[in-house]
C-alpha cells in the first residue's frame, strides 16, 4: 500500500511554550505606551499556546485550548476553554491593556493623582496661578498612565438541534491616572485653570446573553445585553492657587480667594445601559434572502449630583439643586431592513432600510449654577441672571433607505450603481431640524486578464437641510427671563454666519478604486487609492473644505517556496480649510455686514508617508534557521497657512508638525532538535515628533493656566529578545 | 506526541502513481463511488487520499480544527470530509481536473471558482450569529470570498488570532495600515486592540460594517465612562464620536481629526477667544503664550468636553 511506501513524516506540533527575556534600553513611555515596556531593564517574554483535541475520528468531540499572550509584560492575555464540539463549550479570559501616557508631567499640587489636591507649604500665591514664584520648585515628576484589568468568560450550549444558548460576562478595572483641566475664577473672561494629575478607577460589568434557533432556511436570534459603568473615584477636591484680584464686583476681586477649596468632577458619572436585539433572516429562494434586526435599548444614569460648590464662602446657597440627580434617559430604537435578490442570472440587487432614533428623555430644569467655584450663585429674586441655565438632552433620529446593485456585463466586467438617502432629524435644541442627504454611485469592476483585476468606484452626495438658526440652542438653553434680559440681540452665542458643519449644507465627491496584477505565482503588485472632497459652500464662517487623498503601492515576491518578501509606499493628504471672523468683544448678529479686515482663514495640510518593507526566509540550514524582518518607516508633516484681514495683519506662520518613525525588528529561529527552538530578536525604534503646543512649554509658560511642563515624545530604543521554545 | 499522522510521499509522480494504482485495485474489486446530486463521484477515502498530495502548510494541519470533528454531525467531515467543502472531486485525483470548488482569491495550478459559489458552500452551515447580515454587506458586494480572510485548514486562522487579525484585513485596508503608524492610535499593532472589536467583517445592520448598531455604542465597548446621558451634553459627542475622532489613528493628539483650537473652531465663534485670529505670534518662540494654542488648547479650561453632569458645569468645565 502506499502508506508502506511513504518516508516517514516530520513530526506535526500544535502545541508551544515559549520563555526568554527581553532587554530595553530606553526609558520612555511612548516606546512602551501599551506594552509596558517602558523602563531600561530586563522584562520576562512568556507566551504559551496548547490545543488539545480528541482525534477527528474519536466517538467523543472533547477539547481543551489555553494560550497566553505577553505573560511577562503588562499587556498580558490569557485564555482557557473547555467544551465538546457541537454540544457545549466554557471559557474564561483574562486581559490587561496598560496605557502609559506620560513620564516627563509635573505639577506642584500635594496628592496628585488622588481626589484631594492641595498646594504645598509656603505657596506664594500671585494674582494669576503662574505668578507663584516657588511653583518650579515645589513641581515633582508624576506618572501619568492606567490599567485596564479585564477578567470573565462565559459558555455556549446546544441543548437541541438547530438551538443554542450563550451567555457572557466580563469584569473590567481601570485604575490610574489621567490629565483634566480645572478651572477656579475668571480673570477678565479668561478661566484661571491648573491641569490637575487626577486619579481613574472606573470598574464595568458587561453580561449578555442569547438563544439562537438556525436552520439553513432561516435563523433567529434574541439576545440581551448589559454594561454598567461604575466611577469609584468622580471627583477631585483642589485648591485655589491664585489670588486673581483685581476683576469684577464680587468680594475678592474675581471672587476666588487664594487657597478657597473647589471641585471637579473626573471623566464620567456612573450609568447603565441595556440592549435587547431580535435579528433575523429567512431565505426566500436560491438566491434571495431577507434579513433584518431590531434593538431596543436604553441608556441610564442618576449618579448623585455633586453641590453646585464645595467653596463655603458660599453657602449656604439660597437656590438649591432642583433635583439629587438627573434621573437620565436615552432610549434607543434601532430597526434594520434588508432584502437580497438575483432577479436575472447577471444581476443583483440590494435593499436595505436603517431606523436609528435616540431619544433623550432626561428630564430639564432651570440650574442655578456656581460659576468657577468662584461667583455667588445668582439671586433667586433674579430669575433673568446668566447663572441660570436649562440643559439640552439632545436626540436624533436617522432613516436611512439604500439601494444598489450591479450588473455582469461580460464575464470579465460588472457594472453596479446605487443610491442613498439619509434623514436626519434632530428637532428640539439644535440650529438645524432636519437635514436630507441624496447620494448616488456608479462602480465598474474589471478582471480583463486571469492576471489582472480591479474597480473603480464613484459616489456624489448632496446634503441639505431645514432653516439654520443660530441662536437655538441659546434660546433653548436659557430661561425666559434671561432671553427677556438680553434681547433677541443677545441670544447669538454663535457667529450667526457659522455653519456647524456636521449639519452643514454640503456636497461631497468620492473616487476609488484599486488594480491587482499578479504576472506570475510567485509575484503580486497592488496600487489602491482614494480621493475624497466636501465642499460647504453655504458656511461663511466655520469648515469650507475638506479633503483626503490616499494612495498604496505594495509589492509582494516570493522567489522561493522558503522566502517571502513584501513592500508598501502610503501616501495620505488631508485638508481641513477653515474660516473665522475676530469679532473682538461685540457680537455679531444676523443682518450685521461683515467687515473683511475681520475675516481670516486657516488650510491644514497633513501629508504623511508610510514604507514598509520586510522578508521571511524560511528552512536555511537543513530547516534549521527561520529568519524575518521588517522595518517600517512613517514620517508625518501637518502645515497650517493662515491668512488674515488688516486686522491682524502681519499673520506669524505657524510651525510645522511632524512625527517620524523608524523601525527595524529582525527575529531568527534557531531549530535545536526536532521540537526545541531559540529565539533571538532585536528591535529597533526611533521616534521623534514636533509639536508646538508642548516643546519649549513649561509649567508657567501661559498665562492664566498651570501646566504639566510636559514635551513631545521622542525615544531611541533598542530591545533584544531571547527565548527558549519548546513544542508538543 | 499527541496529534495526528500525515502520511505523505516525497516525490510528487510517486505519490501519483500510487492513487492511480490504488483506483486502479478499487476499481478491479467493483466498488462503487458515492456521488453527488449532478453524478459526480466522490473519492472513496476521502481525506487520506487528499493528504497524499496535499501535504503542505496549512493544509496538513486541517486536523487540528473544529472543521474536522467526525462525531460532530455539523462538521464537514461527518459526511464528505474535504469534499464536502471542494466537491465530490473523483476527476480531479485520476486526471488532475480542477475540484469542483476552488476556494480563495486565486490559485497556483486552477482557475478559483466564482465567489458566489464558494462562499455558498461556507454559508450552508454559516449564516446565523455574525453571519446573519452577510449577505447584501459592502464585503458580499465587493465580491469577497470568505477563502479571502478565513484559512480554515490553519490550525489557528490568522483572522481569529488578536495579534495576526490585523495583517489579514490590511491586505485590502491598506491606508489603515499605514494610519497604525501615528502618533496617536488605538493599540492594534500590540494585538490588544482588533479589528473586529469594532467590525463585523460579515455585515453588519448598522453602517461600515460596525460591531454594534452606531458608532457610538461601538465606542462605549470600552469607553464607557462617556456613555453617559450627561446633564449638559455636548451635541456632536453624542451624535457621533467620529466627528472629532479618527479611530483608525491620527497626526494630532488623542486621535482628533484637527488639533485644538482650530477644532472647536469649526462650530464655535463670536465674540471673544472663540472667533480670535491665533498664529505663530502665539508661541513662545515668537514671545508669546497664547493659552488656547499650547498645552490642551481649549481643553485647558473645557475639558469635560464630553458631557458634565455637575450643576455648574454648562459651559463642559467641571
Amino acid at each position: 500500500m502506499l502508506e508502506e511506501d511513504a518516508e516517514a513524516p516530520p513530526p506535526v506540533y500544535y502545541n508551544n511554550v515559549e520563555l526568554g527575556l527581553i532587554y530595553n534600553s530606553e526609558d520612555s513611555f511612548k516606546f512602551g505606551e501599551y506594552t509596558g515596556i517602558v523602563d531600561e531593564g530586563f522584562y520576562a517574554d512568556f507566551n504559551f499556546n496548547v490545543d488539545l483535541l480528541t482525534p477527528y475520528d474519536d466517538d467523543s468531540t472533547r477539547y481543551m485550548e489555553f494560550y497566553g499572550t505577553d505573560v511577562g509584560l503588562d499587556s498580558r492575555s490569557v485564555y482557557g476553554e473547555y467544551g465538546q464540539q457541537g454540544r457545549y463549550s466554557a471559557y474564561i479570559d483574562y486581559d490587561q491593556i496598560p496605557h502609559f501616557r506620560l513620564d516627563d508631567a509635573r505639577t506642584a499640587f500635594v496628592g496628585a493623582g488622588t481626589n484631594n489636591q492641595t498646594l504645598p507649604a509656603g505657596w506664594v500665591f500671585g494674582d494669576d496661578p503662574v505668578d507663584n514664584t516657588t511653583l518650579q520648585a515645589d513641581a515633582r515628576q508624576v506618572d501619568v498612565e492606567t490599567q485596564r484589568y479585564k477578567a470573565g468568560g462565559g459558555f455556549t450550549w446546544i441543548p437541541l438541534e438547530n438551538w443554542q444558548v450563550r451567555g457572557n460576562y466580563h469584569h473590567e478595572i481601570k485604575e490610574g491616572t489621567e490629565t483634566l483641566g480645572s478651572i477656579f475664577g475668571t480673570n477678565g473672561g479668561n478661566m484661571e485653570a491648573s491641569i490637575l494629575i487626577v486619579p481613574i478607577d472606573f470598574e464595568t460589568n458587561e453580561f449578555d446573553t442569547g438563544v439562537a434557533y438556525t436552520t439553513e432556511k432561516y435563523q433567529l436570534d434574541l439576545s440581551y445585553h448589559f454594561s454598567g459603568f461604575n466611577n469609584r473615584d468622580n471627583s477631585v477636591r483642589w485648591r485655589n492657587p491664585s489670588t486673581c484680584p483685581g476683576f469684577g464686583a464680587v468680594p475678592g476681586g474675581c471672587g476666588a480667594f487664594p487657597n478657597d477649596p473647589g471641585l471637579i468632577e473626573t471623566t464620567g458619572p456612573d450609568n447603565t445601559a441595556h440592549q435587547v436585539t431580535l435579528s433575523g433572516g429567512y431565505n426566500l429562494g436560491l438566491t434571495s434572502r431577507l434579513s433584518g434586526s431590531f434593538s431596543w435599548g436604553q441608556m441610564l444614569q442618576d449618579d448623585n449630583f455633586s453641590a453646585y460648590t464645595v467653596n463655603p464662602r458660599y453657602l449656604p446657597l439660597a437656590t438649591p439643586l432642583p433635583r439629587s440627580n438627573l434621573d437620565g434617559k436615552i432610549q434607543t430604537i434601532f430597526a434594520n431592513l434588508n432584502y437580497t435578490v438575483r432577479p436575472l442570472s447577471r444581476l443583483s440587487v440590494r435593499a436595505h432600510y436603517t431606523y436609528d432614533d435616540r431619544d433623550n428623555k432626561s428630564p430639564r430644569d432651570v440650574y442655578s449654577r456656581v460659576s468657577n467655584d468662584s461667583t455667588p450663585q445668582a439671586d433667586p429674586a433674579n430669575a433673568g441672571s446668566p447663572n441660570n441655565r436649562l440643559p439640552l438632552p439632545y436626540s436624533l433620529e436617522r432613516h436611512h433607505v439604500e439601494v444598489d446593485g450591479d450588473y455582469r456585463l461580460t464575464r470579465m466586467a460588472k457594472l453596479g450603481a446605487g443610491y442613498e438617502f439619509l434623514r436626519e432629524g434632530r428637532e428640539e435644541f439644535s440650529e438645524v431640524d432636519t437635514t436630507n442627504e441624496h447620494t448616488g454611485k456608479v462602480k465598474l469592476s474589471m478582471t480583463p486578464f486571469s492576471m489582472t483585476s480591479g474597480w473603480v468606484e464613484y459616489a456624489y452626495s448632496k446634503r441639505d437641510g431645514d432653516e439654520y438658526v443660530s441662536n437655538q440652542p441659546f434660546l433653548d438653553g436659557h430661561p425666559p427671563a434671561h432671553i427677556a434680559n438680553v434681547g433677541i440681540d443677545g441670544t447669538y452665542e454663535n457667529n450667526p454666519f457659522l455653519r456647524k458643519w456636521y449639519m452643514a449644507d454640503r456636497n461631497k465627491h468620492e473616487v476609488r478604486g484599486t488594480v491587482n496584477y499578479t504576472p506570475y505565482n510567485r509575484m503580486s503588485l497592488g496600487l489602491t487609492g482614494g480621493y475624497d472632497t466636501s465642499n460647504y459652500d453655504n458656511t461663511v464662517v466655520g469648515l469650507r473644505d475638506t479633503s483626503r487623498l490616499h494612495s498604496t503601492l505594495d509589492v509582494g515576491i516570493n522567489p522561493t517556496e522558503d522566502v517571502d518578501t513584501y513592500a508598501f509606499l502610503t501616501y495620505e493628504r488631508l485638508t481641513h480649510d477653515q474660516v473665522g471672523y475676530d469679532r473682538g468683544t461685540a457680537a455679531i448678529v444676523p443682518g450685521d455686514i461683515l467687515n473683511p479686515d475681520d475675516f481670516w482663514s486657516l488650510d491644514a495640510e497633513d501629508q504623511v508617508y508610510t514604507l514598509g518593507t520586510g522578508i521571511n526566509v524560511r528552512n536555511i540550514m537543513g530547516g534549521k534557521i527561520d529568519i524575518t524582518a521588517d522595518y517600517t518607516f512613517s514620517f508625518a508633516d501637518t502645515k497650517t497657512d493662515q491668512d488674515a484681514g488688516a486686522n491682524n495683519q502681519p499673520v506669524s506662520e505657524l510651525p510645522h508638525l511632524k512625527t517620524k518613525i523608524h523601525s527595524f525588528k529582525i527575529t531568527g529561529d534557531y531549530r535545536l532538535r526536532g521540537n526545541m527552538k531559540l529565539r533571538a530578536s532585536y528591535l529597533f525604534e526611533y521616534f521623534r515628533t514636533r509639536d508646538y503646543a508642548l516643546d519649549d512649554v513649561t509649567l508657567d509658560t501661559i498665562p492664566d493656566v498651570i501646566l504639566l511642563g510636559n514635551s513631545s515624545p521622542n525615544y531611541t530604543a533598542h530591545v533584544f529578545g531571547a527565548s527558549f521554545i519548546y513544542e508538543f | 506526541m499527541r496529534g495526528v499522522t500525515i502520511i505523505t510521499a516525497s516525490k510528487r509522480q510517486l505519490k501519483l502513481t500510487g492513487i492511480l494504482l490504488l483506483f486502479g485495485m478499487l476499481g478491479s474489486t467493483q466498488v462503487l463511488a458515492e456521488t453527488d446530486a449532478e453524478g459526480n463521484e466522490f473519492a472513496l477515502k476521502g481525506a487520506q487520499t487528499c493528504l497524499k498530495c496535499h501535504d503542505e502548510y496549512p493544509t496538513k494541519f486541517i486536523f487540528q480544527t473544529p472543521h474536522v470533528q467526525k462525531a460532530d454531525k455539523r462538521t464537514p467531515f461527518a459526511t464528505h470530509e474535504c469534499e464536502t467543502c471542494h466537491g465530490a472531486s473523483q476527476d480531479h485525483l485520476i486526471e488532475l481536473a480542477p475540484p469542483q470548488i476552488v476556494f480563495g482569491m486565486r490559485s497556483k495550478n486552477y482557475r478559483v471558482s466564482g465567489v458566489d459559489e464558494q462562499n455558498k458552500v461556507c454559508l450552508g452551515c454559516h449564516e446565523s450569529g455574525l453571519v446573519m447580515h452577510w449577505r447584501g454587506s459592502q464585503h458580499q458586494s465587493a465580491d469577497v470570498p470568505c477563502a479571502s480572510c478565513h484559512n480554515v485548514h490553519a490550525p489557528k486562522d490568522p483572522v481569529l488570532v488578536k495579534k495576526e487579525q490585523a495583517e489579514v484585513c490590511f491586505t485590502c485596508h491598506t491606508d489603515n495600515r499605514a494610519q497604525l503608524w501615528r502618533r496617536s492610535r488605538h493599540p492594534i499593532r500590540e494585538g490588544k486592540v482588533v479589528c473586529s472589536d469594532c467590525h463585523n467583517s460579515h455585515g453588519s445592520p448598522g453602517q461600515t460594517l460596525l460591531a454594534k448598531n452606531t458608532v457610538n455604542e461601538t465606542c462605549f465597548q470600552c469607553h464607557a465612562e462617556t456613555r453617559g446621558p450627561f446633564l449638559w451634553e455636548h451635541q456632536p459627542v453624542r451624535e457621533d464620536c467620529t466627528i472629532c475622532h479618527n479611530p483608525h489613528g491620527s497626526v494630532q493628539p488623542r486621535m482628533l481629526v484637527q488639533r485644538t483650537p482650530f477644532l472647536c473652531n469649526m462650530c464655535h465663534a463670536q465674540t471673544r477667544h472663540p472667533s480670535d485670529f491665533r498664529d505663530g505670534s502665539g508661541l513662545p518662540a515668537n514671545a508669546g503664550a497664547d493659552n488656547r494654542l499650547l498645552g490642551k488648547g481649549c481643553l485647558n479650561c473645557h475639558s469635560k468636553i464630553h458631557g458634565s453632569n455637575h450643576p455648574s458645569g454648562p459651559g463642559l468645565t467641571r
